[in-house]
C-alpha cells in the first residue's frame, strides 16, 4: 500500500482516481486545486502524487516546482488534458521542473494503474 | 584783184555758214549722244538696283538656290549653302557629291533631274537626304526647273527647302503613334473601346487573350455580349453612372470565355468626349482577378483553418476531462458482468463510443497544431495497399474499393506516419462512400509527380517540388462550388447532426500538412469528387 495525493479541479476525475487506487489498496487524499494540493502534500508527505498540469488557482508547473525545492525526491505524475495552443511545452515544463511521467487524459484504467505502480518502484 | 578778193569773201562766206552748220550738227549730235548717255546711265543703274534686289532675295532667302549645266555641274550656289551645308558656296560647288548619302531616294531625285534635263519640263518636287560637313543628316525639299534655249536644256535652275524639322515632327509623331499602339497592344491588362452605345469599336491583344476570342470576333459585338448570364443588366444599370460621372469602377466582372468558363475581372471605364463635348464613346479597363480570388478565398480558408483550430483546442480539453470520466467509470461497471449479459454488452457500447469520441477529440486537438508524428521511410504503395486490403468490406456491400498504383513501385518512398496516412484515407473513403448512391467505386490510385508548381502564398509550409499523389475519386453526388471552399474547415459538415463531425478532412489536411504535403481537390456536382494527397517524395 502506498498513500497518493490526487490534485485534480474535475471533481468526477478526483473521484475516478480515488476509487481506482483505493481498489489497487492505496490510500489516497484529494486536493481541488495546487494550493491546497500543496498544503495537503506538506502535510500528509504523500508517496507520489498525480497532479493535473492546467488549474485553476495555482498552475501545475508552479505546483511541482514548489514541491520539488522542498522535497527533491518527491514522485509526481503529471496529467494533462492537452489543449491550449502550446500544451507540448506544459508538459516539457513539467518533467524539466521534475515531474517523473506525464500522462495523457484520457488514460484507460489499466494503464493508469501501471504507470503509477513503475513510478512508486521507481 | 578785187575780183579776188571778191571770191575770196565769198568762198569764206559759204565756208562759215558750212563750218555754222556742221556746228550745229556737231552740237545736236553731242546733245543727243549726252541724253543716251544719260539714258544708258540710267538703265544701268535701273539694271544694278534691280541685280541688287534680286540678289538681296536670293541671299536672304531660307531657300538655298543653284544653277547647274546639262552635266551636272554646279555653276552657282547661293550663300544657303552655310547655313545648308555648313560650308561656302565654293566649297558646295566643288564637293557637291560629298553631301549626298547613299540613301535610296537619292537616286530616284537623281532621276527627276536627268528626266527634267532630257524633256525640258519642270518635275515635280522631290527630297533629298543631305549630310551637312558636320556629318548631320539633313532633309531638303527639291524645285527645279529647266532652262530651255531653242528647244535644247541648257542649265537646270533649283531651289532647296529644309524639310528636316518637319520630317522629325513627322517621325515623331509616328514614333509616338508607335509607341502608343505598343502600349495599347502590349498592356497587360485588357483595353477595349466602345462607341457611345457600347458597341465594341477596338481591343487589344490582351483583351482578347483574357477571354479567349479572336480580335475579328469581338469587334462590332457589344460589350454585354461577353458577361455572364447573371451580370447580364450590368451594363444598362450602370450606365447612367457612366454617362453622368465620366467614369466607372466595376470591383467584379464576371466574364464568360469562348468555351464557357468564367474570367474575373475588375473594370474601369472612363466616358470620352468629342471635340464639341459630346459623349462619343467609352475607354474600358478589363483587369483579370481570377487567380487573386482564388487566393483570396483559399488564404482564407487557410487563415480560418488556424483560427478554428485554436478554439477546437480549447474545447478538446475540457472534452477530455469528460472522456476520462465515461472511460473510467464505465471501466468500473463493466467489472464483474458475465460477457453474456445484457449489461455487459451495452456498457460496452459506452466503451466503444467513448473511445471513437476519444479519436475524435484527439484530432480535434491536431487542428489547431501540426500533428506529432512518427516520421519514417515509409514506402506509400504498401501503405495503400494494406489500406485498400484492410478496409475491403468497412464502407459496406455497396462500395467496391480499387487500387492502382504506379508503376515504379519501390520509388514511392515519403518521409511519412503510416497510420496517420491511413486515417486520411479512412476519412476520404468515408466521404466518398456518403457521396456514393447506390452502388459504386472508390478508385484511389498512386502517382509520382515531378517538378509540380505550388502555390507558395497558400501551401507556404511545403518545400518540395516532387511528390506521390495518393488520389481518391468517387463518381457520387461531387460537392457545389461553395462547400468545396470549406470542406476543409473544421466541424463543416453537409453530413446530418448524427452522421459526421466535420472534422475528418480539417484534420486530413492537417495530418498532410505535417508531412509538409497538401491536399488539393477537384469536384463536378453530379460527376464526383477527385482528392489529391500530396506527400513530397523521399530522395
Amino acid at each position: 500500500m502506498s498513500r497518493i495525493l490526487v490534485v485534480d479541479d474535475d471533481e468526477q476525475i478526483r473521484e475516478l482516481f480515488k476509487r481506482i487506487l483505493q481498489d489497487e489498496g492505496h490510500q489516497v487524499f484529494l486536493a481541488a486545486d495546487g494550493v491546497d494540493g500543496i498544503k495537503l502534500y506538506k502535510r500528509e508527505q504523500p508517496d507520489l502524487m498525480l497532479l493535473d498540469i492546467i488549474m485553476p488557482n495555482k498552475e501545475g508547473i508552479e505546483v511541482i516546482r514548489e514541491i520539488i525545492n522542498e522535497f527533491k525526491y518527491a514522485k509526481i505524475i503529471a496529467v494533462s488534458g492537452g489543449g491550449r495552443g502550446n500544451a507540448k511545452d506544459y508538459l516539457s515544463f513539467a518533467m524539466h521542473f521534475g515531474a517523473k511521467l506525464i500522462i495523457e487524459k484520457p488514460v484507460s484504467t489499466e494503464k493508469l494503474i501501471e504507470a503509477i505502480n513503475n513510478v512508486l518502484n521507481k | 584783184m578785187d575780183n579776188n578778193l571778191e571770191d575770196i569773201e565769198k568762198i569764206k562766206n559759204i565756208l562759215e555758214i558750212k563750218v555754222r552748220e556742221r556746228t550745229e550738227e556737231l552740237y545736236q549730235s553731242k546733245k543727243l549722244l549726252e541724253t543716251e548717255i544719260a539714258d544708258r546711265k540710267l538703265i544701268d543703274k535701273r539694271l544694278k538696283e534691280s541685280e541688287t534686289r534680286y540678289r538681296y532675295i536670293i541671299e536672304h532667302s531660307t531657300n538655298f538656290f543653284y544653277t547647274h549645266n546639262i552635266d551636272h555641274v554646279l555653276t552657282y550656289v547661293s550663300p544657303q549653302s552655310f547655313s545648308f551645308l555648313g560650308c561656302s558656296p565654293e566649297d558646295a560647288k566643288r564637293k557637291w557629291t560629298d553631301f549626298v548619302t547613299d540613301h535610296p531616294m537619292n537616286k530616284d531625285g537623281f532621276m527627276h533631274t536627268q528626266k527634267a534635263i532630257d524633256t525640258g519640263i519642270a518635275q515635280p518636287p522631290f527630297e533629298l537626304e543631305l549630310k551637312t560637313i558636320q556629318g548631320k543628316i539633313i532633309y531638303v525639299e527639291v524645285h527645279e526647273t529647266p532652262i530651255v534655249e531653242n528647244g535644247k536644256t541648257v542649265a537646270i535652275v533649283g531651289a532647296l527647302i529644309n524639310i528636316t524639322p518637319r520630317k522629325e515632327a513627322i517621325k515623331k509623331n509616328k514614333d509616338n503613334e508607335q509607341k502608343y499602339r505598343n502600349l495599347f497592344e502590349n498592356a497587360p491588362d485588357g483595353i477595349i473601346q466602345l462607341d457611345d452605345k457600347g458597341y465594341i469599336l477596338e481591343c487589344n491583344n490582351a483583351y482578347c487573350e483574357m477571354i479567349d476570342y479572336k480580335h475579328e470576333e469581338l469587334i462590332g459585338k457589344h460589350v454585354t455580349s461577353t458577361l455572364a448570364s447573371e451580370q447580364k443588366n450590368l451594363f444598362k444599370d450602370n450606365f447612367p453612372t457612366l454617362i453622368n460621372t465620366g467614369k466607372l469602377l466595376l470591383e467584379e466582372v464576371h466574364l464568360t470565355k469562348k468555351k464557357g468558363e468564367i474570367v474575373k475581372v475588375r473594370r474601369n471605364a472612363n466616358a470620352i468626349y468629342d471635340a464639341n463635348g459630346k459623349f462619343s464613346g467609352i475607354i474600358v479597363h478589363t483587369h483579370n482577378i481570377t487567380k487573386q480570388k482564388e487566393l483570396e478565398e483559399k488564404l482564407m480558408n487557410v487563415k480560418k483553418l488556424e483560427a478554428v483550430g485554436l478554439m477546437a483546442s480549447r474545447i478538446a480539453h475540457e472534452f477530455k476531462n469528460i472522456l476520462q470520466s465515461i472511460m473510467g467509470y464505465s471501466h468500473f461497471a463493466i467489472e464483474g458482468l458475465h460477457k453474456d449479459e445484457q449489461r455487459f454488452k451495452d456498457i460496452e457500447q459506452i466503451q466503444k463510443a467513448s473511445n471513437r469520441a476519444d479519436i475524435i477529440v484527439k484530432n480535434l486537438l491536431k487542428t489547431g497544431k501540426r500533428f506529432d508524428l512518427d516520421l519514417l521511410a515509409v514506402n506509400v504503395d504498401s501503405t495503400v495497399s494494406r489500406f485498400v486490403n484492410d478496409n475491403k468490406n468497412t464502407f459496406g456491400e455497396r462500395i467496391t474499393v480499387e487500387y492502382n498504383p504506379e508503376k515504379n513501385l519501390n520509388k514511392m518512398l515519403v518521409n511519412g506516419d503510416t497510420l496517420h496516412i491511413e486515417l486520411v484515407l479512412l476519412n476520404m473513403c468515408f466521404n466518398a462512400a456518403d457521396a456514393i448512391e447506390g452502388n459504386g467505386t472508390i478508385k484511389i490510385s498512386t502517382k509520382i509527380i515531378k517538378n509540380k508548381k505550388i502555390q507558395k502564398d497558400i501551401y507556404e509550409w511545403v518545400d518540395d517540388k516532387n511528390f506521390v499523389t495518393i488520389t481518391v475519386s468517387d463518381n457520387g453526388l461531387g460537392i457545389n462550388k461553395n462547400s468545396l471552399n470549406h470542406i476543409f474547415d473544421p466541424f463543416f459538415t453537409t453530413k446530418s447532426v448524427d452522421k459526421g463531425t466535420g472534422l475528418g478532412l480539417s484534420s486530413a489536411f492537417e495530418i498532410i500538412k505535417s508531412h509538409k504535403g497538401f491536399i488539393e481537390v477537384n469536384s463536378k456536382l453530379g460527376k464526383g469528387t477527385d482528392f489529391f494527397i500530396n506527400i513530397p517524395l523521399m530522395e
